[in-house]
C-alpha cells in the first residue's frame, strides 16, 4: 500500500524538529567549551586548564581503575554464573532474569543511602576506599552485563558445546575458558564496553560517597572553569557514544543482541 | 434464470509497472459469477500484482476492473466490497477470533447482535466455533487461515480473493484446507480469484487455471486442458513434469540423437532445431526393439505408491523419466527397454 | 568410519572443539570413540546450588542488604525505636512537595517524551528516504538514552543558560529575551527540557520494535474489510500499540523519578526533588536524622518498583501481539 504524500511531510517535520533539538546542544557545547573567551576562534585552552587542574590526573586514573575493576569483577562473576545456570539449572533462568532487573527497582540514590548505613559498621572500607565502589558499580551494571552474556550464551548451543568438551575429558574450568568464553567473545566484549561506559559516566554513587572520580571532579571544577567542564563533559559524552556505538554494532552483527537500555548515571 | 450473464469479475487491459519493471502487461481476464479461477505462476510473474490490483492495493497504470458489471477501478480498496485472505499474519492480534470475523461487519455499522450471529455462522462454516473467544496467537497456522477466510466471507463480498493462503502452511494442512476452501466457495457460490505458485494446488480445486509468466497470461483453461494441451513450452513445463529432448524437425516428427520420434510438427519448418517435451506418463515402455521405439536402459526405479517413476538412459542421448502404473515396472529393472512417446503427451517447442 | 576413528551416527550435529578433533554429537549426548578416563557420577542436587553461591552472595551483600537497611532505618520513630514516624514525615511538608515535584516532573517528561518518542519511532519506520534514517536514529537513541548526569547538564547550560547559544541567538536575532518570559534553565522547566534529551530516545528504543512489529497485512486487511485510515488507527493501530506505548511511558516515568545526577549537576543539589533530598541527607548536611533520607528512599523504591512491575506486565502483552 502506497503511503500518501501528506502524512509523509508531517512525519518528516517531526524528524527534523527532533534532529534540531538534539544537535543544537552539541553545537552549543562545542562553541562554549572550545571557544576563545573573548571571541574570535577556537582553542583548547579551557580543556588544557582542566587537565592541568590539581587532581585531574588522580581522578581520571581512579575512574580508569574503577572501569577496569568493575568490568573484571562483573565478567568474572557473571560468566561462570550464567554458564552454570544455562547448563545445570536452566529452570532457574527466568527467576534470575528477574533478579538481574532488580537494580532498576532500587535507584542508585536509594542504594547508596542504604549502603552508607549498612557498611558503616561491618566493612567501612567499602565506603572509605574509592575502589570499594566496584561492587556497587557492578550492581548498577548488572542488567546490562546479564543480558549481554545471556544473549551470547543463547546464541551458541552451550549445552552441546560443553557436553562435548566434558566428554573429551575437559575439566569444568577448562571447559569454561577454552570452549565457552572464546565462543561468546563478542558478547563479552559488549558487556565489557557497557561496564566501562557505566563506570566512566557514573556520577551518583561517586558524588554521594564523596569520591573524586572523573565525573565528580569535573563537576567540582565547574564553578571555576565552566568552559573546561563543559568541554570535558562533551569529551566524556563522545567517549560514551563511541563505546556504546561499538556495543551497538557488535550486537547487531550477531543475531538478536538487543540490550534494552535504561537509567544509569542519570 | 436470467439470460444475461453478468461476469463476476472482469479485468480489462490492466497494466502495472514498478519503475523499470513491467509487472503486468495489459491483462485481460473474465470470471463468471461463482467461478473459481486460479492464477498460477512463479514468483514475479505478476499474479499477486493482478490480485492486489483487483483488491485496490495497487493502482493500475492502465485498464479497468469490473465487479458484477460495475467499474470499481477508481474505488478505494475499502469500498470495493471484496473479501481477501492474505498469506499470513493478517488476523488482528488484539481481537478475539469472533471479533476478528465480525470486524468487517463492524466497519459497516452492523449492530452487535447481527455481528455476533453472522460471525458465529461463519465460524461454524469453517468449523471453528469452539475457538470463538481465543486469540490469533493461540491458534495454529491452519486455524488462523480458516478464521481469515471466515472474516473475509462474513461481509458477503461479491468477490473472494486469496493470496497464496496455503503457502505458509504444512503440507498436510494445505491439502485439507484447500478442499475445504473449495467446498465453502461452492456452497456460497462466490466468484473467487486464487493466487498460488503450487500447480497441484491450482489444478485440484479450480474451475479454470490461468498460467502467468512475466506479467502475461500465457494460457487459461480448465485444468485438464491446460495440462493436456499446453499452448507454450512454459506452460507445459510449469504445469506437471516434462522430459526435454533436443532434436530437429523432419517430416512427420522429430529427429533426435537417439532416433526418430513420431510427434505432431504442423507449422514447423523442416530442419528447425526444437525441444521435444514429453510427459512422464506419455513415455511408454515396451520390449526392446519394438516398432517405433527408441532403445534405452533402465537406470532406476522409484516406487511412489500409485506410480513408479522409471529413469531410462536412452541410447545415444538423454535420460528420461517414465511414470508406470503400480509396481509392474519391476520387471524392467536393470535391463534394456524400448521407449515410445505418446503424441498426446508430447509437445514441440522451437529451440 | 571417519578418518579419526569416530563412528558416524545418523541424525547428527557435528561440533568442532579445540580445533583438534571433530566430535560427533547425537541428540545432545556426546559419543566419542575413545575411552573416557573416569565415569563421573555427581550428586546433582547440592552441587547445582553451589555454583550459584558467588552470585547469590554478591546480590545479598550489595543489593539486598543495603535495601533491607534502607527499610530498616526508615521504619523508625523519633526516639530511634521501631515506628512509622519518619515514613510519615518523609511524605509531609516540604517532603511531600518534593514528592509532588518529582511526580509531576516524571509524569510530564514521561508523557511528552512518550508522545514525541512514539511519533519519532513511527516516522523513522514509515519514511523510506533517507535510507540510513532508521539505523542512524536508533543508534543515536541507544546512546542518547544513556546520557545524563553532569555532562548533559553542562551541555544544556551552554545551550539555554544565561549565556547559552540559543538564549543569545534568540536575543540577538529575534529580540526575544528568555529571562523576560520567565525561563530559567535551572528551574523545573529547565530540568524538564534537559530530561527530554534522554526520555525521547528511550521511548524510541521501546517503541521501535513495536512499530516494526506492526504488519502491513493488518492495514490492508482492515482496508479490505471497509476501514478508512481513521477507522484503522482507531480500531486496530492504536489498540495494538497501546500496551507498548503505556509500557514506554511507565518506563520513562520510573526513569525520571529515580534520576539523580542530571538534576544534581544542574541545580547544585538545590532543587526540591526526592532524589536530591536523599542526597542532601547523605552528604551529611544535617547532624542527625539519617532515617529521614532512608525514609524518602523507601518511598522512591516503592514508586519505582510498582512502575517496573506494571511495565513488565504490559511488555508481555506487547511481545505477544507484536513479536
Amino acid at each position: 500500500m502506497t503511503t500518501r504524500r501528506r502524512p509523509q511531510i508531517g512525519l518528516a517535520l517531526i524528524v527534523v524538529a527532533c534532529a534540531v533539538f538534539f544537535i543544537v546542544p552539541f553545537i552549543a557545547t562545542i562553541r562554549f567549551g572550545f571557544a576563545k573567551p573573548l571571541g574570535g576562534g577556537y582553542t583548547f585552552k579551557a580543556i588544557t586548564r582542566m587537565v592541568h587542574a590539581d587532581g585531574f590526573g588522580t581522578a581520571l586514573w581512579l575512574s580508569a581503575r574503577l572501569a577496569f575493576g568493575t568490568t573484571f569483577f562483573s565478567l568474572l562473576l557473571m560468566v561462570p554464573t550464567l554458564a552454570w545456570l544455562h547448563l545445570k539449572m536452566p529452570k532457574l533462568l527466568p527467576a534470575f532474569e528477574v533478579v538481574s532487573v532488580l537494580p532498576y527497582a532500587i535507584p542508585a540514590v536509594a542504594l547508596v543511602s542504604g549502603a552508607a548505613t549498612a557498611f558503616r559498621k561491618p566493612w567501612p572500607f567499602i565506603l572509605i576506599e574509592s575502589i570499594g565502589m566496584i561492587p556497587l558499580y557492578a550492581i548498577v551494571a548488572l542488567p546490562f552485563t546479564y543480558r549481554s552474556i545471556d544473549n551470547g550464551l543463547r546464541a551458541i548451543d552451550v549445552k552441546t558445546l560443553s557436553e562435548a568438551a566434558r566428554g573429551l575429558g575437559a575439566s569444568w574450568p577448562k571447559t569454561l575458558f577454552a570452549v565457552i568464553v572464546p565462543n561468546i567473545s563478542t558478547s563479552l566484549l559488549g558487556a565489557a564496553f557497557l561496564n566501562i561506559a557505566i563506570a566512566f559516566g557514573e556520577y551518583t554513587i561517586a558524588s554521594l560517597l564523596l569520591h573524586q572520580t572523573f565525573s565528580a571532579f569535573v563537576v567540582r571544577q565547574a564553578n571555576e572553569n565552566p568552559r573546561g567542564a563543559t568541554a570535558m563533559g562533551l569529551l566524556s559524552i563522545l567517549f560514551t557514544c563511541l563505546t556504546l556505538g561499538l556495543v551497538s554494532s557488535l550486537s547487531r552483527r550477531r543475531k538478536g543482541g538487543r540490550v534494552t537500555f535504561s537509567a544509569f548515571g542519570r | 434464470m436470467s439470460t444475461e450473464i453478468n461476469p463476476g469479475l472482469e479485468l480489462r487491459g490492466v497494466r502495472k509497472t514498478f519503475g523499470q519493471t513491467v509487472a503486468l502487461e495489459a491483462l485481460d481476464l473474465t470470471l463468471e459469477a461463482g467461478e473459481f479461477v486460479s492464477l498460477l505462476g512463479p514468483s514475479g510473474c505478476g499474479k499477486t500484482t493482478a490480485l492486489r490490483a483487483v483488491a485496490g492495493f495497487e493502482r493500475p497504470d492502465a485498464g479497468s476492473i469490473f465487479v458484477a458489471g460495475h467499474d470499481v477501478s477508481d474505488m478505494p480498496a475499502s469500498k470495493r466490497d471484496m473479501g481477501m485472505v492474505f498469506q499470513s499474519y493478517s488476523l488482528f492480534p488484539h481481537l478475539t477470533v469472533i471479533d476478528n470475523v465480525a470486524f468487517g461487519l463492524r466497519m459497516r455499522g452492523q449492530s452487535a447482535t447481527v455481528r455476533r450471529s453472522t460471525a458465529g455462522e461463519m465460524l461454524e462454516l469453517v468449523g471453528l466455533s469452539a475457538q470463538s473467544d481465543r486469540y490469533a496467537h493461540q491458534l495454529s497456522g491452519g486455524q488462523q487461515q480458516r478464521v481469515a477466510l471466515a472474516r473475509a466471507l462474513a461481509i458477503s463480498p461479491r468477490v473472494l480473493l486469496l493470496d497464496e493462503p496455503l503457502s505458509a502452511l504444512d503440507a498436510k494442512v494445505r491439502v485439507g484446507l484447500r478442499d475445504e476452501i473449495r467446498r465453502i466457495q461452492r456452497t456460497l457460490g462466490i466468484t473467487t480469484l486464487f493466487v498460488t505458485h503450487d500447480q497441484e494446488e491450482a489444478m485440484s480445486i479450480s474451475d479454470r487455471v490461468g498460467v502467468m509468466s512475466n506479467g502475461r497470461l500465457e494460457q487459461i483453461g480448465a485444468p485438464v486442458d491446460v495440462y493436456r494441451k499446453p499452448t507454450s513450452a512454459f506452460v507445459a513445463r510449469f504445469v506437471g513434469t516434462v522430459n526435454t529432448i533436443e532434436g530437429t524437425v523432419v517430416h512427420g516428427g522429430v529427429n533426435t540423437s537417439s532416433g526418430f520420434v513420431t510427434v505432431p510438427v504442423d507449422g514447423l519448418v523442416a530442419g528447425a532445431p526444437v525441444k521435444l517435451l514429453v510427459r512422464p506418463e506419455a513415455v511408454m515402455i515396451e520390449h526392446v526393439g519394438a516398432e517405433g521405439t527408441l532403445t534405452g536402459s533402465v537406470t532406476g526405479l522409484s516406487f511412489r505408491g500409485a506410480v513408479t517413476r522409471v529413469s531410462i538412459d536412452i541410447r545415444g542421448g538423454v535420460s528420461v523419466l517414465a511414470d508406470v502404473a503400480g509396481a509392474s515396472a519391476e520387471r524392467f529393472a536393470g535391463g534394456d527397454v524400448g521407449v515410445r512417446f505418446e503424441p498426446s503427451g508430447s509437445f514441440v517447442e522451437p529451440a | 568410519m571417519l578418518p579419526n576413528g569416530a563412528r558416524k551416527f545418523p541424525a547428527t550435529n557435528s561440533v568442532r572443539i579445540f580445533d583438534v578433533m571433530t566430535v560427533i554429537v547425537e541428540e545432545g549426548r556426546s559419543v566419542v570413540d575413545r575411552p573416557s578416563s573416569t565415569s563421573v557420577v555427581r550428586k546433582r542436587r547440592s552441587y547445582g546450588w553451589l555454583g550459584l553461591t558467588p552470585f547469590a552472595a554478591f546480590i545479598a551483600v550489595f543489593l539486598l542488604f543495603p535495601t533491607v537497611i534502607v527499610f530498616s532505618e526508615a521504619l523508625k520513630d523519633r526516639d530511634g525505636k521501631r515506628g512509622f514516624y519518619y515514613i510519615g514525615h518523609a511524605m509531609s511538608g516540604e517532603f511531600f512537595r518534593a514528592f509532588k515535584t518529582t511526580s509531576s516532573l516524571s509524569i510530564v517528561t514521561a508523557l511528552a517524551g512518550g508522545l514525541v518518542g512514539t511519533m519519532l519511532a513511527y516516522a523513522i519506520v514509515t519514511l523510506r528516504h533517507p535510507k540510513f534514517l532508521k539505523t542512524a536514529v536508533s543508534t543515536f537513541s541507544g546512546v542518547a538514552s544513556q546520557m545524563g548526569g553532569s555532562a548533559l547538564a553542562f551541555m544544556f547550560i551552554a545551550t539555554l543558560g544565561l549565556r547559552g547559544l540559543v538564549t543569545t541567538t534568540l536575543n540577538d536575532w529575534f529580540g526575544v529575551k528568555l529571562a523576560d518570559h520567565g525561563f530559567d534553565i535551572f528551574s523545573y522547566r529547565g530540568i524538564q527540557i534537559v530530561y527530554m534529551f534522554f526520555q525521547i530516545p528511550l521511548m524510541v528504543i521501546v517503541m521501535l520494535p513495536a512499530v516494526e512489529g506492526m504488519k502491513s497485512q493488518w492495514r490492508e486487511a482492515a482496508s479490505n474489510l471497509g476501514a478508512s485510515t481513521t477507522k484503522y488507527w482507531l480500531h486496530v493501530g492504536i489498540p495494538v500499540l497501546m500496551p507498548a506505548v503505556l509500557s514506554g511511558v511507565i518506563l520513562l516515568f520510573a526513569n525520571a523519578f529515580s534520576a539523580f545526577a542530571t538534576a544534581d549537576a544542574l541545580t547544585g543539589g538545590g532543587a526540591n526533588l526526592m532524589a536530591l533530598k536523599i542526597g542532601f541527607y547523605l552528604r551529611g548536611n544535617t547532624i542527625n536524622e539519617p532515617a529521614l533520607g532512608n525514609a524518602i528512599a523507601v518511598w522512591m523504591i516503592l514508586v519505582v518498583t510498582m512502575a517496573i512491575v506494571v511495565y513488565n506486565v504490559l511488555r508481555k502483552r506487547t511481545s505477544r501481539w507484536l513479536q
